[in-house]
């Protein structure tokens, strides 16, 4: 469905009582921008957001909560020697609005003295809007129809009685956002998100096991009726209660094979945030010095692309720049990181469209988009024979992981994997916790699948400075030849 | 009353009108000043944030629905909205009341009166006093990341039974990231300091701090596999807690089966050595709140007394439900992240300053007594253990080998792995005195034996 978008461009007209109020706004913020401008600043950029977001719960058999909300609210950048001001709020009455550019204006000269001497790399002004189509609105289904399938999905979870929890959740975003520059720049987005989710959780021999997953696509309603989710949530049941009886492996480190959602975190984690531009030039990032420089085996290509199937539509960023496809492994040799347009100065590269703020309220920052490895040549069995003694990893029931930048530590959170001997699939093993160092383990990947496979979340996201941004990540199943693996001792 | 309060009151007028049964309405405002720095600064920033929420109920039937406004036409479009859903909703059988009347309590250090008349050069001095500290224990330390920012933060709540209430916090909080090395070996640290005042922020011991610390991890490396004895720094025990114990005892999970802790109050849960109790009226504490986020009044709630599990942690509704008294634990902000702000969010109980009781051990104290293992500073990831089935993990991301009572070199990349249950029961005995005030878990320095280690 996203391959379709990247000819579509849709014309917002100001022809319906929803989009009025956006289009007036336009005229507002080229205001707010010029007044910028006259107050001394260099630079300006206003952004308006309008966001809408659902959130339903059903527990176990009853509807916890129905939560829906609405956040507007305007944001305005200002450069003025060299310093960033930046200043917002939710009340949007020009009179505001007005004050929060002089605050904007008074904030940067404050900080003159200390300031990053920053500079903009120069991009093209750009005019344009892009709408994801939308077949079904999620606001156009009546609530009762969607808690009906929320029902009818958690009693599918309840499979037996060792489930003592089931947490059915469906999520819906649309996120419609405004970006006008005094270059002239003019950005209008609308991206919808649905989601499903399920949490089950299974008791036996006196211990507790919880399994959550979740499935999500840039799309509206027509996902959701798409599915089979009495299936989905049943799945995750039965997952849960054969894992809640599995061991715990060894500790230790392994060859390891990780499916197409692990190797999205893995890659997210390991790779994706020692790639974002801030953090390079901050010389924090363990990739700080190495472009051009072999990191992994030839076998590894890797990219962050804004507009991949699966992933989370990102066709601009909150600087107006547009997303495109950047490559950051080619061949296992590391031939770009991410950009904004000051840290693209100061690295002496080009902006990749990839300075995103989770509202108007925040900075826009180097984030990811979607980061995902290049599929290979191998089958599954061809991956799998040449482990003697390792793991499965599968993504399925991961939390998720974090990363640390400079000390160059990662770890991330499986679901419940499988024993690896002598080439065949064992048992399985409860969820464990992996971690490796960055350089080291990217050189460790020696086989890579002929699968695909990108994923986003509409009830999650990448957290980085305290802000939080929707992200897909993903690739084929992979052979790593050397991973840690928390498990226990008895 | 201030605005906001009589934005609420205005609120839940109109709704009654719209032929609600009950309507609450909870409202916030936040004011946020912040500057993001490196070496130098990269920005200053301010936000203002407004808006409210309706909970309203017809027939036992709940319509929520929050904006980002407090104008009147936006007011009576979320009105619109949460009829809709109420109307739309399942009955909710365990449905019992908004409450007939709110309280609130005396709380002390938790407004600092002069945050709103600091100016931006207040904050733009703070940076350079952590600039400098940095620069003076090694000129090429390199700052990589760093923010200093003030909140001021205002809610009130109001409901068709006549009840209002409002209060205001402030905030303050340093967060620094230091690195030492070059680009072929790094040594990196990250410190925090949070207080509701400005002048409780110490931003030059933590600049100190992670300077040293940073130089120190430059030559980091992994231990062994196998089993090891660990002592954990305050914060990063607290992080633990706050993951492992946190959303178990909330009543809600408790309830609906996701805790362990089900059918176990009376017991035995810990050894007789250790108590945890919710301190909701903790002097400066940052949970500290004159009344919870359901309008009652927050108080001390025993969790853990010697061992014996006595209490979960209760808001109106899931009070309601067992036909008791709330414990003043309901949160709107649980389930969020950051700048999402608490009016968009039902209430749902939570902690709000949980303390693991410390013993009077001076730390080195337990380094001394610990002999022969590791030291746990930072970690990443702790957040991943697994409160149901109580494993706990996490990475090293900066810690120190113990060697013969004293600190040896520094490690990293490790992953340390126990079980929760069996830590409370024995493992964690051994504490000390050093409670800091910090997020809304406290934990002193403590000692956990056995750990199992997986590293090369």
């Amino acid at each position: 469905m996203l391959s379709d978008l990247k000819e579509y461009i849709s014309t917002l007209k100001c022809d319906t009582a929803s989009n009025l109020e956006a289009c007036s706004m336009d005229d507002v913020l080229k205001s707010l921008a010029n007044r910028a401008r006259d107050l001394g600043a260099k630079y300006s950029d206003a952004r308006y957001q309008d966001v809408r977001t659902t959130l339903i719960v059903v527990e176990n058999g009853s509807l916890r909560s129905y939560e829906s909300n609405r956040s507007t609210g305007v944001g305005v950048r200002v450069l003025v020697d060299g310093a960033w001001g930046l200043a917002s709020s939710s009340i949007t009455d020009r009179a505001t609005l007005r004050q929060k550019v002089s605050e904007a204006v008074r904030l940067a000269k404050a900080s003159r003295k200390l300031s990053a001497n920053t500079e903009l790399a120069k991009v093209r002004a750009v005019e344009k809007e892009v709408q994801l189509p939308v077949k079904i609105d999620p606001d156009d289904i009546p609530p009762d129809t969607k808690v009906k399938l929320l029902l009818d999905a958690n009693k599918a979870a309840k499979i037996g009685p060792e489930i003592k929890n089931s947490t059915s959740r469906l999520g819906f975003l649309r996120d419609r956002r405004i970006f006008v520059s005094s270059e002239g720049a003019k950005i209008k987005t609308d991206i919808t998100t649905s989601g499903f989710s399920q949490l089950s959780v299974a008791a036996a021999n006196g211990s507790m096991e919880r399994v959550p997953e979740q499935r999500s696509y840039c799309a509206g309603y027509e996902f959701i009726e798409s599915g089979d989710w009495n299936a989905f949530a049943r799945d995750v049941s039965q997952l849960a209660s054969k894992v809640v009886v599995a061991p715990l492996p060894p500790p230790g480190t392994y060859p390891a094979i990780l499916d197409p959602e692990l190797i999205g975190l893995f890659l997210h984690e390991a790779l994706g945030h020692a790639s974002e531009g801030d953090l390079v030039a901050s010389k924090e990032s363990v990739l700080d010095g190495r472009l051009g420089s072999s990191i992994a085996s030839e076998s590894v290509t890797v990219y962050d692309d804004g507009n991949i199937d699966g992933g989370y539509l990102v066709p601009f960023d909150d600087e107006g720049v547009p997303k495109g496809k950047t490559t950051i492994l080619d061949k296992g040799k590391l031939r770009g990181f991410l950009m904004s347009r000051d840290t693209a100065t100061e690295l002496g590269l080009e902006p990749t469209g990839n300075a995103r703020a989770q509202s108007f309220e925040h900075k826009p920052i180097v984030r990811m988009t979607n980061v995902y490895m290049e599929r290979g040549s191998l089958t599954f069995d061809e991956l799998i024979k040449g482990i003697d003694y390792g793991f499965y990893i599968r993504g399925r029931g991961s939390l998720g992981g974090q990363v640390d930048v400079g000390g160059g530590t990662f770890t991330f959170r499986a679901g419940p994997s499988y024993l690896i001997e002598k080439g065949e699939l064992k048992h399985m093993v409860r969820a464990v916790t992996l971690a490796g160092k960055v350089l080291e383990t990217l050189k460790t990947i020696d086989a890579v699948g002929k699968d695909f496979t990108v994923t986003t979340s509409v009830f999650g996201g990448c957290g980085k400075d305290g802000q939080m941004a929707k992200v897909g990540d993903g690739g084929p199943h992979v052979r790593l030849g050397k991973l840690t693996i928390g498990g226990r001792v008895d | 009353m201030s605005e906001l309060l009589s934005a609420a009151e205005r609120a839940v007028k109109l709704a009654m009108k719209r032929g609600f049964d009950e309507v609450e309405v909870f409202s916030t405002k936040i004011i946020r000043r912040e500057i993001i720095y490196r070496n130098k600064i990269e920005a200053a920033k301010t936000n203002t944030l407004a808006g409210l929420s309706i909970r309203g109920i017809l027939n036992k039937r709940l319509g929520f629905y929050s904006v980002s406004s407090l104008d009147h036409r936006d007011v009576e479009n979320a009105i619109d909205q949460a009829i809709k859903i109420a109307k739309a909703n399942q009955e909710d059988p365990d449905w019992h009341a908004l409450p007939r009347k709110y309280g609130k309590t005396q709380v002390k250090k938790t407004i600092d009166e002069n945050i709103e008349d600091l100016g931006a050069k207040d904050l733009v001095k703070e940076v350079q006093l952590a600039v400098d500290t940095v620069q003076a224990v090694e000129p090429s330390l390199a700052i990589t990341r760093g923010y200093i920012s003030t909140t001021v933060h205002y809610n009130a709540i109001a409901n068709s039974h006549g009840c209002g209430l409002e209060r205001k916090e402030t905030g303050a909080a340093s967060w620094i990231a230091v690195k030492a090395g070059t680009s072929e070996e790094k040594g990196v640290s990250h410190e925090s300091s949070q207080s509701h005042f400005w002048k409780g922020l110490k931003t030059e011991h933590i600049a100190k701090t992670v300077s040293e610390r940073a130089l120190k991890m430059l030559h980091a490396k992994p231990i062994q596999n196998g089993k090891a004895n660990t002592v954990w720094r305050n914060d990063a025990f607290a992080s633990i807690v706050d993951t492992m114990l946190a959303p178990t005892i909330a009543a809600d999970a408790v309830q609906n089966n996701r805790s362990p802790w089900v059918g176990k109050l009376g017991q035995m849960v810990a050894s007789e050595n250790v108590s945890i109790i919710d301190e909701g009226k903790m002097v400066g504490g940052m949970g500290t709140r004159a009344f919870d986020d359901d309008g009652t009044p927050q108080r001390q709630v025993p969790v853990v007394e010697k061992g014996i599990l006595r209490n979960f942690l209760y808001d109106t509704y899931t009070a309601n439900k067992e036909n008791r008294l709330s414990t003043g634990n309901a949160h709107r902000d649980i389930g969020t992240f950051s700048a999402a702000a608490n009016y968009t969010r039902l209430p749902s109980p939570y902690p709000n300053n949980l303390v693991v009781e410390p013993n009077s051990t001076d730390p080195e104290e337990v380094i001394r007594e610990t002999r022969n293992g590791l030291y746990v500073v930072e970690t990443i990831g702790e957040w991943l253990s697994n409160p149901i089935g109580g494993d706990v993990s996490a990475t090293v991301s900066s810690g120190f080998l113990i060697e013969s009572g004293e600190f040896g070199r520094a490690v990293k990349g490790v992953i340390v792995t126990s079980n929760f249950f069996e830590m409370l029961k024995g493992k964690m005995d051994l504490r000390a005195n050093d409670l800091e005030i910090s997020g809304s878990v406290y934990a002193p320095t403590t000692q956990v034996l056995d750990m199992t280690v997986a590293g090369d």
